[in-house]
């Protein structure tokens, strides 16, 4: 309990850091959220630069922005002025969140098994032809496979819609392509983890017990042997949802993901802002489950 | 008494629980050829405690994952030899009847009960599963009879200490637990691969205690391999000495210890301290033993031997028989002088 109390006060000031740093660095970008290529009359944007406090000293400017951030207001839009960050991430967080959930699941799913298989026929071709396959899976990058997939499925075949989000068929696509590097990776880790534990004693131990091999695998090997892909889920987890930009963009999804690219080009410094406070957030709160998650799966790992 | 044998030698064979006969277990990696095993017989009979004895390297442990079919393959390969146990011989058994063997009927332990217990499951289930995979017992019923083991192998508190991890017991502890999870199912042959070499002197003493008392109880015949010939004085009524993937030397332990014949045997007694000779210095064995992989015609253990003959270097000696039990592999004709 203690381990869980001090990790959420060390959130505190992490939180306060990537805050900061955000801010200036937003601020350090040339132009301003009321500049755009329609030309604006110079009192109009001085009487919104005035509104909006963006006339103000950076240091006071910065010190309102932490005051309104702690009672979890991010303000309103600069390019959408009726709305607040808070309700314009709100809406589109779920959706996000849905297609980075499938994209792990599908990643678990698949590279689990895979690596396994590969771990327990090392230097055969169950080895060889999914590990290839997983290099060629970190090395696509997504904006490339995004679009072969639709070529593909969509065009070609015409099994699965193009774009957009909808009813199911509509995410598989968008999952798959967001998911295609987590294969990959937990395909590797995974198989690397149960290398590692196949050499060791107590695999010897547990075939010198007379146990089927499905039991050695599942109950003696794959505890520790996943134990490299549990620590890598939390980051996974955390990227998948927040770095899903690209996907969305693609297959025109309404995520987050569109708010943080198109946020960034018209300086709405509140919407990037948020968006990058909410990205921290879950990383933060990921590697805390990852966390907890260890000290499940090995006993010996104590929360202290 | 019911009508026996009298030859002691012929008895202890017709009445082996089990007996390896002329095993080669090879290693086929990039460097050649390693004879880890090379032609090894030796057999143990119900009760009684047979210890082999080697370096490492020497093939004592590799001979003995042999008999459990536990190596690991590729590179390791059973090329020849037989296993007797039960009327059957284990190398020609399916795969599938092995593993009903293993762990029920020949049961084996490790070096080190660190790394030899799961450290990710609890110790109830890792003695359970034993009882439920071989005995086709219960969840309840296996938990009973693994906490009435545990009690029975000395560990204090066993309802409590069964859910523990083996990282909550000390390492002769841990050790303890090995041995009540190889005894579950009351094996005919218990394999103890270096048992005591991870421990403390003090437990190591309770651990060969603890196993010498068991096989009195349950009649288990015992394969005690160690490096430590004080290890095999005091639990084995038999030794076999390694060199080389090789026996070279085999006799009832206490004529080993009085009558050493093989070269290599008086070397490894006489590297051992004494506290009943005053010896300024202890006589270590010179040189390194062999490459496994670059073995020639002769006898492996020539260019570290002082006894050497001409012929050493080209054939390797055939095993000479001196008296009932006792048999030597060496040209040479060398005793401890005393």
């Amino acid at each position: 309990m203690t381990f869980l109390l001090r990790r959420v006060l060390v959130m505190i000031p992490t939180m306060l850091a990537i805050i900061t740093i955000t801010f200036f660095i937003i601020r350090l970008a040339p132009g301003g959220p009321f500049m755009s290529e329609r030309e604006i009359p110079r009192e109009a944007r001085t009487a919104l630069n005035a509104k909006y406090g963006l006339d103000e000293p950076l240091l006071v400017q910065y010190g309102r922005y932490i005051h309104n951030v702690v009672r979890l207001d991010f303000g309103p839009s600069y390019k959408f002025p009726s709305r607040a960050v808070r309700d314009i991430i709100f809406e589109s967080l779920p959706v996000s969140l849905e297609l980075g959930i499938y994209a792990i699941l599908l990643a678990l799913l698949i590279g689990i098994p895979v690596g396994s298989v590969a771990a327990l026929k090392q230097n055969t071709v169950w080895d060889y032809a999914p590990m290839s396959l997983a290099m060629l899976g970190v090395s696509i990058p997504n904006f490339v496979l995004g679009p072969m997939l639709i070529f593909l499925f969509a065009l070609t075949l015409r099994w699965l819609p193009p774009a957009l989000w909808g009813p199911p068929q509509h995410k598989i696509l968008p999952a798959l392509t967001l998911a295609a590097i987590y294969i990959a990776y937990i395909a590797r880790l995974t198989r690397g983890g149960m290398l590692e534990i196949t050499r060791a004693d107590f695999m010897r131990t547990a075939r010198a017990k007379g146990l089927p091999e499905a039991t050695i695998v599942t109950r003696h090997a794959l505890r520790g042997g996943l134990l490299p892909v549990v620590s890598f889920l939390g980051p996974a987890m955390a990227r998948a949802v927040t770095g899903s930009i690209v996907v969305e963009k693609i297959f025109a999804v309404p995520g987050v993901g569109q708010h943080f690219v198109n946020g960034a080009f018209n300086r709405d410094y509140t919407l990037v802002m948020g968006v990058v406070i909410f990205y921290a957030g879950f990383l933060i709160l990921f590697n805390l489950v990852v966390d907890l998650a260890y000290a499940f799966l090995d006993p010996r790992v104590k929360l202290e | 008494m019911t009508p026996r044998a009298v030859d002691v030698g012929e008895s202890v064979t017709q009445d082996a629980v089990l007996s390896v006969e002329g095993l080669q277990t090879f290693f086929f990696t990039e460097e050649g050829v390693v004879r880890a095993v090379d032609d090894v017989s030796f057999s143990v009979g119900a009760g009684r405690t047979l210890g082999i004895v080697g370096e490492s390297g020497s093939g004592k442990s590799v001979a003995n994952l042999s008999v459990l079919r536990l190596i690991p393959t590729p590179p390791g390969r059973i090329v020849a030899g037989h296993i007797r146990f039960d009327g059957h011989d284990l190398l020609k058994l399916p795969e599938r009847e092995m593993r009903g063997i293993r762990g029920k009927r020949i049961s084996m332990i490790f070096q080190d009960p660190m790394t030899s217990l799961n450290p990710y499951l609890r110790v109830s289930r890792q003695l359970t599963e034993v009882l439920e995979e071989h005995e086709r017992m219960g969840r309840r019923e296996a938990r009973e009879r693994a906490r009435e083991m545990l009690a029975h192998v000395g560990i204090p508190q066993p309802e409590r200490r069964i859910d523990h991890y083996p990282h909550e017991f000390s390492g002769g502890m841990r050790q303890r637990v090995m041995i009540a999870m190889a005894l579950l199912c009351q094996p005919q042959v218990l394999i103890a691969d270096e048992p005591t070499t991870a421990l403390d002197v003090t437990i190591q003493a309770q651990i060969l205690d603890l196993i010498r008392d068991l096989r009195d109880e349950l009649g288990t015949a015992v394969i005690l391999i160690t490096h430590d010939l004080g290890v095999v004085a005091g639990m084995a009524h038999e030794v076999a000495v390694m060199y080389a993937g090789k026996v070279v030397e085999q006799a009832a332990t206490e004529e080993l210890f009085a009558n050493p014949r093989h070269p290599y045997t008086l070397g490894l007694l006489e590297s051992i301290p004494r506290l009943d000779r005053a010896q300024e210095r202890l006589q270590p064995i010179p040189g390194r033993p062999p490459s496994l992989a670059a073995l020639g015609a002769g006898c492996p253990f020539a260019v570290r031997c002082p006894y050497v003959l001409d012929r050493c270097h080209t054939h390797y000696p055939e095993f000479r028989t001196l008296g009932t039990k006792h048999r030597v592999a060496c040209w040479a004709d060398v005793s401890a002088s005393a």
